[in-house]
């Protein structure tokens, strides 16, 4: 399993909320590389 | 060839120079600054002429007349003038001590103010009613007059521009516009209107005609509004008092509109109150004032509401005054029934004065309301202890948060927040890094009474309960250098964390964002088969806190399962 996927994300732009002591993504732009193994999820 | 009308023209034009020299220089003051400050870097420079001269439009036309009028004597007038001026420029000097809300009402109640002034100060303390009617009417018609007369001409000039642009292929700014509306808004308008000033005031109170369309105008087009509106009013009424709920801050412009028009009803019909055909008037006149009553109460006591609950701001001040004043209003004429008009601009104008600075002026009154509401809410929490704010750690309720929030948002968006920095032995500059005590537009403002509130230990409330959070925004710069992608089966770029979907080749990958824990799940044919978590890029971003992250590389955020 640990070979049937990788991804690497580029994050361009990243907003995000801080309420307190927590943080949440708002929004965020980027590119996504996938690599699925032939047999993963199917 | 003689052109006998333009001959009059050019002579009307050129007595209203003599007559009102300081209107005249006033109006090229303020077209200037229009036209300089439109599409200028400087705009706020010149916003401020502008308020400034236009101020003077209507005072200086007050002080001449009153001059022309009361005094043979050169020297006294010349003071008058003199005194206007240095009045105008204490304006202008303080304007940029202002905030913007507040500098805007200002303006507006001086203008108010000043208007008014030239309505009734020509005939303060002399015996000529029929006169002082007489002459408001005059002015009133001339008014309605230069407004159509610019409007044409404006509207003409602006065709024509249009033509050079599109006919002849002469290219027109936009701002050309503009420019030419500010001209003859200010110049000619203002130059039109003066020149039709009756040049005999002392004359007026002799004249005797009466143009009858006033009348009609009063009488079937005001009357019946005033009796729509009453009728509401009442409506509304009888509504609260069966459902008992307080009135809505609406009913200020329904009562504020009602109350406009009939006493112009009033005032335009003002002469015909002595004949015998026209007893309408009297009954009009004594029924308005006594219907008024009931709707003066409820905006009184919906005024109070507001005031009881938040405090007192600039609006609900300025609102009251003119509900007491309409109270007053009502009350003299419907006891006395007195026919002297003359004291509703005399009085109005008092009031548009003495609100205007001091104490006990809308804005000191507004601004110590709230510092103690402030004081209050805060000392309640235990945040204020003899006088020095410190923050808490106990629980401060939600509804008395966002209470705090509202009176900071508004200190530091009217008036800045001076009068509370002594609670914070005078360091508050260096707790607000945003905009020490100064003021702030909006949208900063809000940004502003945050930070406070939470070096206070509190959390900030937005209106109605809504939570409030930090907005950070955390950005690279692109890259120029080639991304490689060797080992990668695809690519696919997003625009926003959203649910999505995408197909690579056969099967179906769903990108889904968990934001509760800040992760993108990605799964294809729906089995999950990566968690991205953004958890360490967000904690890096907000230790950051900036907006422009310098780096010049995008943030690699790898996850492998």
């Amino acid at each position: 399993m640990s070979e049937s996927a990788a991804a690497t994300i580029y994050v361009t732009a990243i907003s995000l909320r801080r309420f307190g002591d927590r943080l949440v993504t708002e929004s965020a732009r980027g590119d996504v590389y996938l690599r699925l193994a032939p047999e993963a999820g199917r | 060839m003689r052109l006998p009308s333009l001959q009059i023209a050019l002579e009307g034009a050129r007595s209203a120079v003599a007559r009102f020299p300081l209107v005249i220089a006033s109006a090229l003051l303020a077209a200037l600054a229009a036209i300089l400050g439109i599409d200028s870097d400087d705009g706020r420079m010149w916003a401020r002429w502008f308020v400034s001269a236009s101020l003077g439009l209507p005072l200086f036309f007050a002080l001449a007349l009153f001059a022309e009028r009361r005094t043979r004597r050169v020297a006294v007038g010349a003071w008058a003038r003199l005194l206007g001026i240095l009045g105008l420029g204490v304006f202008f000097f303080a304007w940029p001590r202002w905030s913007d809300p507040i500098a805007l009402t200002r303006y507006f109640q001086l203008s108010i103010g000043f208007h008014l002034l030239a309505a009734f100060l020509p005939y303060a303390g002399l015996d000529e009613d029929n006169g002082f009617w007489q002459y408001n009417r005059a002015l009133f018609l001339r008014f309605l007059t230069a407004g159509i007369y610019s409007a044409v001409l404006f509207v003409g000039l602006a065709i024509a521009l249009a033509a050079l642009d599109n006919l002849l292929g002469v290219s027109v700014e936009e701002e050309s516009y503009f420019r030419l509306f500010a001209l003859i808004g200010l110049v000619f308008n203002t130059w039109f209107f003066t020149a039709g000033v009756p040049k005999d005031l002392g004359a007026l109170q002799r004249v005797t005609d009466y143009p009858r369309g006033l009348r009609v105008f009063a009488q079937f087009v005001l009357v019946p509004l005033v009796v729509v509106y009453l009728t509401i009013v009442t409506a509304y009424i009888v509504r609260i008092l069966v459902t008992r709920v307080w009135p809505s801050g609406w009913i200020g412009y329904l009562v504020s509109a009602l109350a406009a028009l009939g006493i112009l009803a009033l005032l335009l019909v003002h002469p015909e109150r002595e004949r015998s055909d026209q007893r309408w008037i009297e009954v009009y006149a004594r029924w308005f004032y006594v219907g008024l009553f009931p709707s003066i109460v409820m905006l009184l006591l919906a005024i109070w509401k507001r005031i009881d609950q938040y405090g007192v701001t600039e609006h609900r001040y300025l609102l009251t005054v003119l509900a007491l004043w309409l109270a007053g209003i009502a009350f003299f004429y419907s006891l006395t029934r007195s026919r002297n008009i003359r004291i509703i601009p005399t009085t109005l104008a008092l009031l548009a004065f003495l609100t205007f600075a001091g104490p006990w002026s809308a804005y000191a009154v507004s601004r110590a309301s709230q510092r103690e509401r402030l004081e209050g809410l805060l000392a309640r929490a235990g945040v204020l202890v003899d006088g020095t704010a410190r923050a808490t750690t106990a629980a401060v309720p939600a509804e008395d948060r966002e209470q705090m929030t509202a009176v900071l948002r508004y200190l530091v968006e009217k008036h800045g927040t001076g009068s509370i920095d002594p609670w914070f032995e005078g360091r508050l500059a260096e707790i607000d890094t945003i905009g020490g005590t100064g003021t702030s537009e909006r949208g900063e403002a809000r940004e502003r009474a945050h930070l406070i509130m939470r070096h206070l230990g509190m959390e900030p409330v937005g209106p109605d309960g809504a939570r409030i959070g930090e907005f950070v925004t955390y950005q690279a710069q692109p890259q120029k250098e080639l991304r490689p992608i060797r080992g990668f089966g695809f690519a696919l770029t997003f625009a926003d964390l959203q649910t999505d979907r995408f197909t690579a080749g056969a099967d179906t990958i769903d990108l889904r964002m968990d934001e509760s824990q800040n992760l993108l799940r990605i799964s294809r044919n729906g089995v999950q088969l990566l968690e991205v978590s953004f958890a360490d890029l967000l904690e890096r971003a907000a230790a950051a806190r900036i907006l422009a992250y310098p780096a010049s590389r995008p943030t690699p955020c790898a996850s492998r399962r």
